[in-house]
C-alpha cells in the first residue's frame, strides 16, 4: 500500500511533477550521452593502440621491455618460424607476425629524416594494413619487397610522394651502418599523430635485410577480439611453456602507457561532468519537492498522530523520490535511446586531441551506462526528497497539525 | 488503572497538568492546574470558548505534545515514560483521533484512508480491507468505499474520520470540535453516530465543542476557561 500511496502522491500535481520529472530525464539523458560519447572515444584509442601500436599481445625475450636499447642483438629471438606458426595455430588468434623496429634515417634529394621503421607483414598484419588511411597510393601496392608506406607526418616533412625513391640507413646489430633503397607506395593516416609524425612501415624482410639478420625481436599477435585479451595470453602461456625458455607475454594493456594516461584522465573528467549534471538535477527538483513538502505538513502532523514515526515518514517521502527518480530515468532512458540513434546515424566527425583524421561522433549505449545513468538520477531524487522531509518532520506535531486547511 | 465504584476504571488521568508556550517574548499559560480523571465508557465532553485550553488538553491526552509540568496517564501509563517512538506505537495502538478539518488523505479512497492506521499496526492486506469495508458500512458509507474525498460532503468526510478512528479499536477516541465545520444538521448527526459508537462498541470519546446544542449530547462535561476548569455556567432562569 505504500508504494501505490508513493505513486498517487508522486503524480499528484501534474505540473510540479511533469517539470521534475522533465529535469530527472534531462539528467538521464545527459548521462547517457556524455557516456556514449566517451565510451566510444576511449574505445576508438583502445583499438587503435592497439592495432596501430602494440597489437593484442606481444612475445619477446625476458627482459626485452627493460633491456631493448642497451643490448638488442641478445633480445632477439631466432629461429622463431616454428613457434610462430603453432601460436597462429591457437583458434583465438587472428594473426601472429615477428617483428622488428629500428631507428633508421630516411633520406630524399636534400632532406633526411629520422623515422622510426617498423616492420608491417602485408600478408599477416593485412587487417592493421587495411585500417591505415591511405591518403595517397593504395595499401593493395604494399605487397612485400623494398617498399615503404610513410606516415603522414613524415612524409610531409622529406615532401615525398607515391613512387619517390628513397634511401634508408640504419645500423646493424653489430653496430655496422648499412642502407637499402625502398619506393613509396602509400602516405597513410593511423588515426593517431603521434603515430603518422614519426613512423614509416617496412616489411620485415627489408627490415632484416638492413639489420643484417634472420631473427626477430617480437612476435605482434592480434585476436580475433580484445575481449579474448586473457585467454589469448592463457592460450600463448601454453604454448610458450612447452617450446624455448626465455620467453615473456605482455598484454597490450601493460603496454600501453599513454593509453592508460588517457584513461586515467577521462575517468576523472567523466566523473566531474556526472557530478555537476547529478548536481544540476538535484537542485533542479530539490526546490519542486520542497514545496510539495512543505504543502504536505498538515498531512505529517496527521499520519504523526496516528502513530507514524518521523522515520517513516521521510521513508514515505523517499519512496516518492524513487517513484519519480525511477519515471525521469525511464524517460530519460528512451529520450537518449533516441537521441543517440538520430546521432549515431548523422556521419558528424570532429578532430580530436592526437588524432590525425577527424573522428566520427558515435554514442556508444551499453547497458551498464543506463544502468549507471538511472541509478545516480535515482539517488539523487530520493535525496531531493529526504532533505525537506527530515526537516519538514522534525516540526512538532500539533504544529504540523495546525497547517491543515 | 484506577477502578471506580462502578466498576469501570479509569482511563484518563490528568494530575495538577500545566502547560506554558512561548510566543515570541510573550509566555501563555495555555493550562492550569488541570486536574480530571476520565471513566472508561464515557462521552466526555470539554467545554470553552476559544482559547480556554480544549485542544491544549486535547493535545497532551492524545500524547500530541507535553505538559509542562504534572503527569499525564493514558490506560495506566505515565506518558511523559515514553520516548518519541514509543509514544507513536502508542498512540497507534490505544488512541483514535478525529480533526475538525477531518485530516483525510487526498489521494486514498474512503475505504483507503480507513485502512491506514491499520497499515501502522501491521494488519495483513486482506484483513485492513474487510474491516475498513465492515467500519464504513457501521458509519453508513457503504456506498462510498471508493470515493475519493473531494468526491464526498462534509458529513460523509467526517463519517470516514470517525470510521478511521474506530477501525483499529482503540481505547479512546480523541475529538478537537468535529463538528465545528459541519452545519447543524450534519453535526447533530455526527455526533448522535460518534455517541451510538460510544454505546455499541463500547469506545471512550473525549471531544471539544463550545456548541451547546452539541453540549446537550455528553454523558459529561468538563468546562474550562483561560486554561482552568471552572463550575458549569449557571442556567438562565426564567422571570
Amino acid at each position: 500500500m505504500r508504494i501505490k500511496i508513493a505513486i498517487r502522491n508522486t503524480f499528484r500535481n501534474k505540473r510540479r511533477t511533469a517539470l521534475n520529472v522533465f529535469m530527472i530525464a534531462s539528467g538521464v539523458t545527459s548521462l547517457i550521452l556524455f557516456k556514449g560519447f566517451s565510451a566510444n572515444l576511449i574505445l576508438s584509442i583502445r583499438e587503435g593502440t592497439i592495432q596501430f601500436q602494440y597489437g593484442h599481445l606481444q612475445v619477446a625475450r625476458d627482459g626485452f621491455w627493460k633491456n631493448s636499447a642497451e643490448t638488442p642483438k641478445e633480445n632477439l629471438i631466432p629461429d622463431y618460424q616454428g613457434l610462430l606458426k603453432r601460436i597462429q595455430g591457437i583458434p583465438t588468434v587472428k594473426s601472429a607476425t615477428g617483428w622488428i623496429g629500428f631507428y633508421g634515417l630516411l633520406g630524399a634529394q636534400d632532406r633526411t629524416v629520422g623515422a622510426q621503421m617498423l616492420s608491417l607483414d602485408p600478408v599477416n598484419e593485412s587487417l592493421r594494413l587495411s585500417n591505415l588511411v591511405m591518403i595517397e597510393g593504395k595499401a593493395t601496392d604494399y605487397t612485400g619487397g623494398q617498399k615503404v608506406l610513410l606516415g603522414a607526418g613524415v612524409a610531409s616533412a622529406l615532401r615525398a610522394k607515391v613512387g619517390d625513391n628513397l634511401n634508408l640507413l640504419g645500423y646493424t646489430y653489430d653496430g655496422l651502418v648499412n642502407a637499402l633503397d625502398i619506393e613509396v607506395v602509400g602516405i597513410f593516416k593511423s588515426g593517431l599523430k603521434e603515430i603518422d609524425n614519426v613512423t614509416a612501415m617496412i616489411p620485415l624482410e627489408v627490415s632484416q635485410k638492413l639489420l643484417d639478420t634472420t631473427d626477430v625481436e617480437k612476435f605482434i599477435i592480434y585476436l580475433k577480439s580484445t575481449d579474448l585479451t586473457e585467454q589469448g595470453q592463457r592460450s600463448v602461456a601454453d604454448i610458450l611453456s612447452a617450446g624455448p625458455q626465455g620467453l615473456e607475454i605482455k598484454p597490450w594493456h601493460e603496454l600501453a602507457a599513454f593509453y592508460k594516461e588517457v584513461r586515467s584522465f577521462y575517468n576523472l573528467y567523466d566523473a566531474v561532468i556526472q557530478l555537476i549534471i547529478l548536481g544540476l538535477v538535484l537542485i533542479g527538483i530539490l526546490n519542486t519537492i520542497g514545496m510539495s513538502v512543505f504543502e504536505r505538513t498538515g498531512e505529517m502532523g496527521t499520519m504523526r498522530a496516528m502513530g507514524e514515526t518521523q522515520r517513516n515518514i521521510v521513508r514515505q517521502f523517499v519512496l516518492e523520490g524513487a517513484v519519480l527518480g525511477v519515471f525521469g530515468g525511464v524517460v530519460g532512458s528512451i529520450a537518449g535511446v533516441v537521441l543517440a540513434l538520430v546521432i549515431n546515424a548523422i556521419d558528424f566527425r570532429a578532430p580530436m586531441p592526437g588524432a590525425s583524421l577527424p573522428q566520427r561522433i558515435q554514442i556508444l549505449l551499453p547497458m551498464w551506462n543506463f544502468v549507471e545513468a538511472m541509478a545516480l538520477t535515482l539517488v539523487a531524487s530520493m535525496v531531493a526528497a529526504a532533505i525537506p522531509a527530515v526537516r519538514a518532520s522534525k516540526l512538532e506535531i500539533v504544529d504540523a497539525l495546525r497547517r491543515n486547511i | 488503572m484506577t477502578q471506580h465504584g462502578d466498576g469501570s476504571s479509569c482511563l484518563l488521568r490528568a494530575e495538577n497538568v500545566c502547560k506554558t508556550y512561548q510566543l515570541g517574548e510573550t509566555t501563555v499559560q495555555a493550562l492550569q492546574n488541570i486536574d480530571l480523571e476520565v471513566r472508561e465508557g464515557e462521552f466526555l465532553a470539554l467545554a470553552g470558548s476559544s482559547g480556554s485550553g480544549k485542544t491544549t488538553l486535547l493535545n497532551l491526552f492524545g500524547c500530541l505534545d507535553r505538559p509542562t509540568s504534572g503527569r499525564i496517564f493514558v490506560a495506566g501509563t505515565d506518558v511523559a515514560e515514553l520516548d518519541s517512538d514509543a509514544l507513536a506505537s502508542f498512540r497507534a495502538a490505544t488512541i483514535g483521533f478525529i480533526f475538525q478539518t477531518f485530516n483525510l488523505f487526498p489521494v486514498l479512497s474512503a475505504r483507503e484512508n480507513v485502512e491506514y492506521p491499520m497499515l501502522l499496526n501491521k494488519t495483513p492486506a486482506a484483513e485492513r480491507e474487510n474491516r475498513a469495508k465492515e467500519a464504513l458500512e457501521r458509519v453508513g458509507l457503504a456506498r462510498f468505499l471508493d470515493h475519493r474525498p473531494d468526491q464526498l460532503s462534509g458529513g460523509q468526510r467526517q463519517r470516514v474520520a470517525i470510521a478511521r478512528a474506530l477501525v483499529k479499536r482503540p481505547k479512546i477516541i480523541f475529538a478537537d470540535e468535529p463538528t465545528a465545520n459541519l452545519d447543524k444538521k450534519t453535526a447533530i448527526e455526527v455526533l448522535t453516530l460518534m455517541r451510538e459508537l460510544n454505546t455499541s462498541e463500547k469506545v471512550t470519546f473525549v471531544f471539544s465543542t463550545h456548541d451547546s446544542m452539541i453540549l446537550s449530547l455528553a454523558s459529561r462535561i468538563f468546562h474550562m476557561s483561560d486554561g482552568r476548569q471552572v463550575p458549569a455556567p449557571e442556567a438562565p432562569h426564567a422571570h
